[in-house]
């Protein structure tokens, strides 16, 4: 499989899975077979298709995404230590609207290690502001 | 499980689940603010915000198009 250009987060997944705005775009990157996302974002998109009570079920989903080409990246024990950082980035910028949770602070550590964008529709990231990681909002 | 170094300098190990309990001892012994009651409740508000966004996300449709086109070309997928 080819180096991946892009990891989605469970935003972007989500928009495929419900056809949001933005989802032509996210099919796109997906199309190319170089698209990757985390384990935790991956569950993350699960458990909202649950929520929202998608029509097929979390082991169907999984291999949907699989037959596009997603590539699903582990969180690794580096990622951990990029993530407590990114965490306590995220902490000091509380008086901005910057509000993540663990998951996203796991993808943007991914993100750094494997030297990619990433690619949300979630606003608020945007309002982060870290070092070594470029943030790309699909819609 | 963690390390929690006693006032006597004893190093003690105990169950991850009294390390919030030592730390609101310890601040009361300094007689600083406990403030991990704060951080619960943040890190507790940021997840439940964060799927709130996944599942009512906040779309600006003006941009929407632009963001996407500028996107793909920016990856070389155009």
């Amino acid at each position: 499989m080819s180096d991946p250009v892009a990891l989605l987060d469970a935003s972007a997944l989500v928009a495929v899975l419900f056809q949001e705005t933005g989802h032509d775009v996210v099919e796109t990157i997906l199309d190319s077979g170089r698209a990757a996302t985390t384990s935790i974002a991956l569950a993350e998109a699960l458990n909202v298709a649950r929520r929202k009570t998608h029509e097929l079920d979390a082991s169907t989903l999984r291999t949907v995404f699989a037959m596009k080409g997603l590539r699903v990246e582990p969180v690794i024990e580096a990622d951990a230590i990029a993530t407590a950082v990114v965490l306590a980035i995220a902490d000091q910028q509380r008086t901005t609207r910057a509000s993540i949770s663990l998951a996203d602070a796991t993808c943007l550590a991914v993100a750094r290690r494997l030297d990619v964008p990433v690619v949300t529709g979630d606003r608020q990231w945007t309002d982060l502001s870290l070092d070594d990681v470029t943030i790309r909002l699909f819609r | 499980m963690v390390a929690v170094v006693e006032d006597d300098g004893r190093i003690v190990i105990s169950a991850a689940d009294r390390l919030m309990d030592q730390l609101r001892e310890a601040c009361d012994r300094m007689g600083q603010r406990d403030a991990t009651a704060d951080l619960q409740q943040w890190r507790g508000e940021s997840e439940a915000d964060r799927l709130d966004r996944l599942e009512h996300p906040d779309i600006d449709p003006k941009g929407a198009a632009r963001r996407g086109r500028e996107l793909l070309s920016e990856l070389g997928l155009e």
